[in-house]
């Protein structure tokens, strides 16, 4: 959810619960007020009816152009000790001056005449219909609301988006952030002392990682050099003893097993330092180098080596693909890609490399599809990867690609791994 | 050949002391910066080993010193850093030969002889073997002195058999050697065998005295 969304149902949801409670306190103190009126004007009416009936002067008539109806009756004296001398309520009455029922303020006063008889006088004064206030103190407060909740929605909108720019900035700025790429310095917080303090955090921590990442490469690099003597070592020794003579034919056979394992250790540290080499960019020269021949040299070496599995190539080259690039690692490039093709070819299949201006592709035929979002990852393997795979000769290619602006991606297409490459 | 090997890891050291040893030179070790740099203001050798990474100093540091000395003395750079600027530092410093970590022991021999072989300044820089005779610059070779045809690659499997006479070759490291190092371990080394078989078969025909015997099926010995 938006963050400015979140805001603006916060708002309205307070808002309504506001509105409400102010909407019955408004209700409330209106019809207090109103009756109020009601009473205090019934209650001079009925003093001048009173006055006039004790006085024995003519009361006016019912429909004396009020509304207001009244009726004076006399009362036994304990009904009139049981009843308070004012009361009021309303009521549901006939208003005979309009010929119908109407909802009324309605005054009950007792009192006493000279010979101690005792009455009643009730006057009806029509009045407000509740229902209608009610109805229309509801429909100005839903109006009320839908205006308010409008405004504050759009001035919240307008507020925060603009108050909220540096943390959009910053948040641009962490999306575009990639570990060892140069970046330029994190967006500012502005005067907003919080978003300046997100602003330092975001910089420590991207320094923090900075140091980490240029540690970690460095690491690599430097436990891979450190190897570099004692594999020497241990594989010289392993060497000067299978020359000594006095060996028997067994002891050899395990030896060479030793030493095997271990050049195979000796050719994965050297992988790794040449990985970390490609990635510190430790091959600056660079010429023209044309993919199509770099591959054909490429070809011709691993048909060479993989003569007994009777892979045959097929070559379609429509144009030269020409990348300005070092030459070691063009060659790396295209050794890495046929020589997977080769080995993960079957006996007779049938290798196809592409060329032309833009790009070029290796297919051979495969099973199933590889894990495309992990391929080009290091230790990658494959389960019909060879034993002694470093795993890494796709990372390497992967790696090379970055350095030079080339995009390396697998597909896997009508039963065939295809590799491409292409200019980004 | 007076060889110093000037290298920190002294199981390394040791190692290879004991390997040139046997190959029939004499071998005194520096440890460090410091001693090197004393023993070779006190003796002449004919080849220096160097690692480049000493304590107390850089190993090209010196390179320098021997080749301002005016020494003819052979270098060869044993380094751990396998970078072309450290390659070429050092080349350009005067070191006839670098070899990167890890190495095998044959090859820093044949390396050894080859450097000899060219500051012996007498134009003969060809390999012999009984009756073979090879020639590295002109490629070519000869048996009893009649001129055999090899193809390239059979050319460069008995040259790196006739600079390492003797030694055992693990066949992984000759595949290697030749073909670079795309090939696998786990790859079948039928192609390695077409080629040793007809440089056997040449060799024998013309009359040759050396034999490329195979060793329990994991490798190859040149006996002449």
């Amino acid at each position: 959810m938006k963050l400015l969304l979140k805001i603006t149902a916060w708002l309205a949801f307070a808002l309504t619960i506001l509105l409400t409670g102010w909407a019955f306190c408004f209700y409330m103190a209106t019809t207090d007020e109103i009756n109020d009126e009601t009473d205090d004007s019934l209650i001079d009416y009925s003093d001048g009816l009173i006055i006039r009936k004790l006085a024995g002067v003519d009361l006016p008539s019912d429909d004396n152009g009020t509304n207001n109806t009244y009726y004076i009756s006399e009362v036994s004296e304990e009904y009139a000790m049981s009843r308070p001398w004012i009361s009021f309520e309303y009521k549901e009455v006939f208003i005979s001056a309009k010929s119908e029922f109407e909802s009324a303020r309605v005054l009950y006063r007792i009192f006493r005449d000279s010979d101690d008889r005792y009455f009643e006088l009730t006057v009806a004064v029509p009045t407000f219909e509740k229902e209608d206030i009610q109805r229309s103190i509801m429909w100005w407060i839903v109006a009320l609301y839908v205006a308010m909740l409008l405004s504050v929605l759009g001035i919240s909108v307008l507020v925060i988006s603009y108050n909220m720019r540096p943390l959009k900035a910053m948040l641009r700025w962490l999306d575009d952030y990639v570990p060892g790429k140069k970046m330029p310095p994190v967006p500012s917080g502005d005067n907003v002392t919080e978003f300046r303090q997100l602003s330092e955090t975001i910089s420590n921590a991207a320094d923090r990682f900075e140091v980490r990442y240029q540690e970690q490469k460095r690491f690599i690099g430097n436990a891979s050099h450190e190897l570099q003597t004692p594999l020497a070592s241990c594989s010289s020794r392993i060497e000067m003893l299978l020359d000594s003579p006095d060996l028997t034919e067994a002891q050899i056979r395990e030896l060479v097993k030793v030493h095997r394992e271990l050049q195979g250790l000796i050719n994965l540290n050297r992988t790794l330092l040449l990985l970390t080499r490609i990635e510190n960019g430790q091959f600056p020269e660079t010429v023209m180098v044309d993919f199509s021949s770099v591959l054909k040299d490429s070809e011709e070496m691993f048909s060479e080596i993989y003569a007994g599995r009777g892979v045959s190539v097929v070559y379609d080259v429509k144009a030269p693909f020409l990348v300005r690039m070092n030459e070691q690692l063009a060659a790396i490039l295209a050794r890495n890609l046929l020589k997977n093709a080769f080995l993960h070819s079957s006996a007779g299949s049938c290798i196809a490399v592409r060329v032309d201006s833009r790009g070029f592709s290796v297919s051979n035929r495969g099973t199933e599809p590889l894990d495309s979002s992990r391929i080009f990852t290091r230790f990658y393997h494959s389960q019909s990867a060879s034993e002694g795979s470093t795993g890494l000769g796709l990372a390497i290619v992967d790696s090379i690609c970055r350095g030079y602006g080339l995009s390396v991606k697998y597909a896997f297409l009508d039963g065939k791994h295809v590799f491409s490459v292409k200019k980004s | 050949m007076k060889i110093l090997i000037v290298e920190d890891d002294l199981s390394l050291s040791e190692v290879m002391s004991v390997y040139l040893k046997k190959d029939g030179h004499t071998v005194v070790e520096a440890h460090d910066f410091g001693s090197a740099s004393q023993k070779l203001d006190l003796y002449a050798y004919d080849c220096i080993l160097l690692d480049i990474m000493l304590p107390g100093g850089s190993g090209l540091e010196l390179l320098s010193k021997i080749k301002g000395m005016g020494s003819r003395t052979n270098v060869i750079i044993i380094s751990a850093k396998d970078s072309i600027d450290d390659k070429v530092t050092g080349l350009e410093l005067g070191a006839d030969d670098y070899l990167a970590k890890p190495f095998h022991l044959a090859e820093l021999s044949a390396r050894i002889r080859s450097v000899a072989r060219r500051s012996r300044m007498d134009g003969d820089f060809s390999l012999k073997a009984g009756n073979v005779t090879l020639e590295p610059e002109t490629g070519r070779v000869f048996v009893g002195g009649n001129q055999v045809d090899l193809l390239k690659k059979e050319f460069a499997i008995l040259e790196y058999f006739m600079h390492r006479p003797g030694h055992v070759v693990d066949k992984a490291v000759l595949a290697e050697a030749i073909w670079g190092d795309h090939v696998d371990q786990t790859d079948d080394f039928q192609f390695l065998y077409a080629q040793v078989k007809n440089l056997r078969k040449k060799l024998q025909e013309a009359g040759a005295d050396i034999e490329i015997r195979a060793v329990y099926g994991f490798g190859y010995k040149l006996l002449a």
